[in-house]
């Protein structure tokens, strides 16, 4: 395009005034191709600019004389970028009128976008100039950080003590031991090691029967055959997706969440828990689950779709993860804007803190002051989610007003919801013609009725008196409103009247109809929600902000990611990139990168997802900072190991379930948590960093509640559906309402299916350290708080699986009292009580009753209450608590 | 880092960042042992304070009519203001200034103006450190609580009383560092956002400690148990859990398991010791007001205050009585009658809990902090109240080493703006930590990769204010 057009086309709304101006500029512009910096540029910049970019000493040592120096940039960096003009900090500078500063003249339009043409035109000089290699604010040295290199995966190293070795993790294990001068301990007990992987894999300890049919399975790959049933089991996805939904940040409520009394929730946000479970259960390999988290919206057409399958809608669903974010834009109060950038910010933190390991919230204000990560990485990164989270056509979270487009999809296609509209239609003209018969069959019901009250009136008026009645109140005659209002009441018809005079032939007829409604009714279709993120409006341009403020833009950065993980500048910024629906790309393009074969990126994203797995089977992760694999992060316990099973991991096409069985299966999983010369080795390692035992581990808090429901049978185990309600009650307390569950089993359901408040959990869960939901959480503290042994021993909830646990063990064992003690220990503890403690339980038991007995209970009662105290007891013990 | 399982495991590491400051020394005193974790400690600056009592007035108190007298708003009362103004909700676009219907003179020996609406607070102005010059960051009652509470306008970080008993413990051992005494008919607006732990150990949050009924959660058992089957079967579970714990001697977590259901009863019996006022004499009574049916919950908890810190709790918050709604000082269109409501309910028992104090020698070692959330615009809004402000409110301080019978700070001539020594919410947190011997810049604790302090000084340029400090 000749560079006189452009000017034209982009001033013709403009005044006369201005319209001489251009007639003057494009006569030279016409004779030369191309604008040229010494005879365009250079009279603006000296105009306007060499006051202060050159002097004697430029300011920000950026000096606009001429084109090399121009080129060159200044402490800012490089301000012109050839072709670019969107780029250039001198464009975006000038256009925003952010330069010359206060009080200093600006540029005219038509300076500005002659400013913009030139850069456009690929900044022409007459000089010739040479382009400076962009300085890289990453030192190659930075790329050289251990969490920030590929995968080097080493091999497998022999141990000398080789009878404790049964897989390539013991290996690396126990090398490191040896080096210590520590071992490997002996294998945990049948009990232990079925206690231990049944809470671990599944979130709840085994029951009896289980057990039993562990113990009596005498094959040798009993134990391999148990890691694979458990594998199998829908209840893993169930407890191992919640760990992801602690990665995500995951919320059922809308925005602050910061009323107790008040949740506000989107119609259909938990389908991202359950297309997270449903992942994990199915074993979705990650690289393509982390794919459709990022970018489902624009893996899957479904703008145009005629249909959504089933894969459609999963894609949809899937970028919820990216909405998890404190979203309180559907609030319009207040300034909004600052809110937009919030959840942006929020988002960044799940994406880079979740994915990659990396706190990247310091480089919003500044560059990183630790980790090679400059603050225009952070804001390259944030250009990916801005064609979504959009400051200019932004969609609030929540419908808060008619007129605004909210964030959520529909679940079914603009066709089919033509469809279905149509067809509910088609049923309700239906269900109005069978009403209308029914109505029919009711009113010559209701005639006789009629007939047979009036039957007492005088027959002089009765005709008088039923047309007065008849007759619309407004329009009764003097005399028709004296007989309405003597008449009105004692012929009045209730509707079981008309029911009572139904004839069998009618009644027939109306259950006919009735049927047929019916059964209509069942053709119903319904459509629901989707919380899906997809790009709204034109892309906007991202700038650097300064101090990670709004309101003061930097220079504008293309869409990209942290330069640190790519080997060179050039592949930190994306590629533009072919999605689905007309969308940008950018999410797919940065999904890609996380996930391509062989890359840093990757690399970083495997050991921090592999590294999580195994802190939830440890307790600790081999990189103990598991939300932080920088520079001020911890290196890994064992990097060689943790090396070997992203390698494995990878291998197995990023499949969870094969890299937990090879940990599950490893001696390292299976020894004991108390080996006999614990003294010793404390000495040496007090922390197990080695891993000379199996460390200790106090349930998480939906692990206690599972648990607690397990023993007494009372646990619901269905999957998937809206997140059961929870109600805090004036004194602080938060309950399951009993009276508003869907299904009456609801408040027995699984933990991960209440609904997850910000910082409003279910009491029992609260008390036992549920996280306050932020943005990610990488890893759950435990503390030990007086509350918790209160809340054990005192509270209403414990005594109630207590009681109903007593009741099904008592039916069980009947008057024997060693049967009794020894269910409750299976059933509690998942082992048999050893002799002390069978001596200590019966002693309780039968001083309890006693007790009773003198307290003035019958024989029956008075058993039943020392067994509830013992139940009770038996659920106080730390052993329950824990898992060994 | 927690009192926790992770603890044992990331020592080291944190040992290895954390510089060989007071957040070190924390720190090292957690990691001993889970129990211990609020024990007393010292911070590193010498200690003014030992103990804070917040009384929290939810809602935005009106500064003009409280605290902060304008004659020139009284003089153009009714004309129309010039400028902009910073408003939350629609109803003051007329931009009328509205002068106080209360009066101001001086109190006290001091000269400081107190409005006539809060008598017994003007009443001991002498004892008062008033700051006219504070200025939050957000137009919300949800934000600035938080803010003011936490320094960070989103929820879930940790609150000041958090900090302090992450930073200082308590001398009690037999009660929470951190007690909060609401109303027990309500919450305020924002909930227990107030008392959060955000990400530091659960067990520096508040406590709810309830005025009326049961005093903490489960305190007591829901069901009817005899005496000797309870005693026989908390002995079992200690030696069902002592024989456990014999496997793993080296593990404290199990042995402070264990400690901890001891902890639960010994705090069953303070918790009820201190709520039984029984013992408090008639004068003191009739000083708090309880036996007036206006000031008897507020003056109530007050008291309960005082037995707080008398016993060595760390961090009293109270929040404001909600019987006239969850924000009781928000005066958007009931300014005159809503002040006339809730201000008898709270200046009595407030002015009483200070003097009490100092009556029992213990005004010097503890700071009371009177404050709301932010302040309130000059101008009226739909003609009988104010809209909220951030720009500008006032903070009573009383006690700890602050300077008694001192005014701090101004607002522009109408009040809109502070413009005199402005005092930020971090640089109140900053001051209310050095006169408890903690230096804001070296409490500190690690949060998703960066260590975390309440002020964040090289964000905020949170500072001591040492004009405020005797």
């Amino acid at each position: 395009m000749p560079f006189s057009a452009r000017i034209v086309s982009v001033s013709s709304p403009f005044t006369n005034g201005l319209a001489l101006g251009i007639a003057l500029l494009s006569l030279p512009a016409l004779e030369a191709a191309n604008p040229q910096f010494e005879r365009e540029i250079l009279p603006i910049l000296a105009r306007h600019c060499h006051g202060c970019h050159g002097a004697k000493r430029p300011q920000r040592n950026l000096d606009l004389r001429s084109i090399q120096s121009l080129v060159d940039g200044g402490l800012s960096g490089v301000i012109a970028v050839p072709g670019k003009p969107e780029q250039s900090y001198l464009y975006q500078m000038v256009r925003r009128g952010a330069m010359p500063p206060r009080g200093k003249m600006k540029l005219s339009r038509i300076e500005v976008e002659k400013i913009r043409a030139w850069i456009a035109a690929g900044m022409p000089a007459a000089t010739k100039y040479t382009t400076p290699q962009r300085r890289d604010p990453i030192d190659p040295q930075d790329r050289e950080h251990w969490a920030f290199r590929r995968l080097a995966v080493p091999t497998v190293p022999t141990a000398k003590h080789s009878d404790r070795i049964t897989t390539p993790v013991d290996a690396f294990v126990e090398a490191r031991l040896e080096t210590s001068g520590l071992l490997l301990a002996r294998l945990a007990g049948r009990d232990t090691l079925l206690r231990r992987i049944s809470l671990d894999v599944l979130g709840i300890p085994p029951t009896p029967q289980e057990r039993r049919h562990f113990l009596s399975d005498q094959r040798p790959d009993a134990y391999e055959r148990l890691v694979d049933r458990l594998l199998g089991s829908p209840l893993f996805g169930q407890r191992w997706g919640r760990h992801w939904l602690d990665v995500a940040g995951y919320a059922d409520s809308v925005g602050f969440d910061h009323v107790p009394t008040q949740v506000i929730m989107t119609s259909g946000k938990w389908r991202y828990r359950d297309y997270v479970i449903d992942a994990f259960n199915n074993d979705h390999p990650f690289d393509r689950f982390l794919q459709e988290q990022l970018a489902g919206d624009e893996l899957v057409e479904w703008k145009t779709a005629e249909r959504y399958s089933p894969e459609t809608i999963r894609h949809l669903v899937a970028t919820g993860f990216l909405r998890t974010s404190r979203d309180q834009t559907h609030e319009s109060v207040g300034v909004i804007t600052p809110n937009y950038y919030e959840v942006l910010y929020e988002t960044m933190d799940v994406v880079a803190g979740g994915l990659l390991g990396l706190s990247v919230k310091c480089a919003r204000c500044h560059d990183h002051k630790f980790d090679a990560i400059p603050q225009r990485d952070y804001y390259r990164l944030m250009a990916t989610l801005m064609t979504s989270y959009n400051p200019t056509a932004w969609r609030p979270v929540y419908p808060f007003d008619n007129q605004v487009d909210d964030r959520s999809l529909l679940d079914v296609s603009a066709k089919t919801k033509k469809d279905i509209d149509a067809h509910n239609a088609q049923l309700d003209r239906g269900i109005d013609r069978h009403q209308s018969q029914i109505q029919a069959h009711r009113s010559t019901s209701r005639q006789r009725v009629l007939a047979k009250k009036s039957a007492g009136l005088p027959a002089a008026i009765r005709a008088d008196v039923l047309a007065a009645l008849k007759q619309d109140a407004k329009q009764r005659t003097e005399i028709q409103v004296y007989l309405a209002g003597k008449f009105e009441k004692s012929l009045a018809i209730s509707d079981p009247e008309v029911t009572g005079e139904l004839n069998n032939r009618e009644k027939e007829a109306i259950e006919t109809e009735e049927a047929a409604i019916a059964t209509l009714q069942t053709q119903r279709q319904s459509y629901g929600h989707i919380q899906a993120l997809f790009d709204v409006g034109t892309a906007p341009t991202t700038f650097v902000l300064k101090r990670g403020r709004f309101e003061y833009p930097g220079p504008p950065v293309e869409p990209g990611v942290l330069g640190v993980l790519c080997d060179t500048p050039e592949q930190a910024v994306l590629p533009p990139t072919k999605a689905h629906n007309g969308s940008s790309g950018r999410r797919l393009a940065l999904a890609r990168w996380l996930t391509s074969a062989n890359t840093r990126a990757s690399a970083l994203v495997s050991r921090v997802l592999v590294n999580r797995f195994w802190q939830a089977l440890f307790g600790r992760g081999l990189v103990v900072s598991s939300g932080d694999f920088g520079i001020q992060g911890t290196e890994p316990t064992h990097p060689e190991l943790l090396e070997w099973l992203c390698g494995d991991f990878q291998r197995h096409r990023w499949q969870v379930k094969p890299l937990l069985r090879t940990i599950l299966l490893s001696h390292t999983y299976r020894q004991t948590s108390r080996p006999a010369d614990s003294r010793r080795a404390t000495r040496i390692d007090p922390d197990n960093k080695l891993f000379w035992r199996m460390p200790l581990r106090r349930l998480e808090s939906e692990a206690i509640r599972d648990s607690l429901l397990t023993v007494g049978g009372q646990l619901d185990l269905s999957l998937g559906g809206p997140p059961v309600p929870q109600q805090a009650l004036p004194d602080g307390r938060i309950k399951i309402p009993l009276d508003k569950l869907k299904r009456p089993f609801d408040h027995r359901r699984r933990s991960v299916y209440l609904v997850t408040r910000r910082g409003y959990s279910l009491t029992l869960l609260d008390v036992f350290d549920q996280p306050a939901i932020l943005t990610t959480c990488s890893q759950r503290q435990t503390s030990a708080v007086p509350l918790q042994s209160l809340t054990m021993i005192n509270g209403p909830f414990v005594y109630e699986q207590a009681t109903i646990l007593a009741d099904r063990v008592l039916a069980k064992a009947g008057e024997d009292v060693d049967r009794l003690i020894e269910t409750l220990y299976l059933r509690v503890l998942s082992r048999e009580p050893g002799s002390h403690e069978r001596m200590l339980c019966r002693q309780t038991l039968l001083a309890d009753v006693e007790s009773y007995l003198k307290n003035g209970n019958d024989r029956t009662t008075a058993r039943r209450q020392a067994a509830i105290e013992l139940s009770h007891t038996l659920l106080n013990t730390s052993e329950f608590l824990y898992r060994e | 880092m927690t009192p926790s399982d992770t603890t044992e495991l990331t020592r080291r590491g944190l040992l290895q960042c954390s510089s060989l400051g007071f957040g070190w020394l924390a720190l090292r005193h957690l990691l001993a042992d889970e129990t211990t974790s609020l024990h007393p400690r010292r911070g590193q600056v010498p200690a003014t304070a030992r103990s804070i009592i917040m009384l929290n007035m939810v809602g935005g108190p009106s500064q003009m009519d409280l605290f902060d007298p304008k004659p020139a708003l009284q003089k153009f009362h009714g004309q129309i203001a010039e400028g902009t103004f910073e408003t939350l909700q629609p109803g003051s676009e007329t931009k009328k200034l509205v002068g106080t219907p209360f009066d101001f003179r001086p109190r006290g020996e001091c000269g400081m103006q107190i409005s006539s609406i809060l008598p017994h607070l003007a009443g001991i102005a002498d004892e008062l450190c008033l700051v006219r010059s504070m200025f939050s960051a957000n137009n919300n009652h949800p934000q600035a609580q938080r803010f003011f509470q936490s320094g960070k306008v989103v929820p879930d970080w940790p609150t000041l009383g958090a900090w302090i008993g992450y930073g200082l413990g308590t001398e009690n051992q037999n009660m929470p560092s951190f007690v909060v005494l609401r109303d027990p008919r309500g919450y305020t607006d924002g909930g227990n956002n107030h008392w959060k732990n955000g990400w530091l150990p659960a067990i520096y949050g508040g406590t709810e400690i309830r005025s009326e009924g049961d005093a903490v959660l489960n305190l007591k058992p829901t069901r009817k148990v005899p005496e000797d089957v309870r005693s026989r079967n908390l002995q079992l579970l200690a030696a069902l859990n002592r024989s456990r714990q014999q496997f793993y001697l080296e593990d404290s977590r199990l042995e402070s398991r264990i400690r901890n259901y001891e902890l639960a009863a010994r705090m069953q019996a303070s918790a009820e010791q201190l709520l039984d006022i029984g013992g408090e004499t008639a004068a003191t009574r009739a000083l708090y007001g309880l036996d007036n049916k206006t000031t008897a919950d507020f003056g109530r908890r007050c008291l309960m205050a005082r037995r707080m810190v008398e016993s060595g709790v760390r961090f009293v918050e109270l929040m404001v009585p909600v019987v006239h709604g969850s924000s009781p000082f928000d005066s958007h269109t009931n300014l005159e009658p809503g002040l006339k409501k809730i201000c008898p309910m709270v200046d009595q028992p407030s002015a009483a809990l200070i003097l009490d104090l100092k009556q029992r020698g213990l005004l010097d070692s503890t700071i009371v902090i009177w404050s709301g959330e932010f302040g309130r615009l000059p101008i009226s809004q739909s003609g009988t109240g104010r809209d909220h402000n951030r720009h500008a409110f006032s903070t009573l301080l009383a006690g700890g080493g602050f300077r008694s019978g001192h005014v701090h700070g101004g607002t522009d001539e109408i009040g809109y703006r502070s413009v005199v020594d402005p005092v930020s919410v971090h640089d109140l947190h900053a001051t209310l930590l050095h006169q408890l011997g903690v230096d804001h810049h070296e409490l500190h604790f690690p949060h998703n990769g960066r260590d975390e302090r309440l002020t964040d000084p090289e964000v905020t340029g949170a500072r001591v204010v040492r004009k405020l400090l005797a």
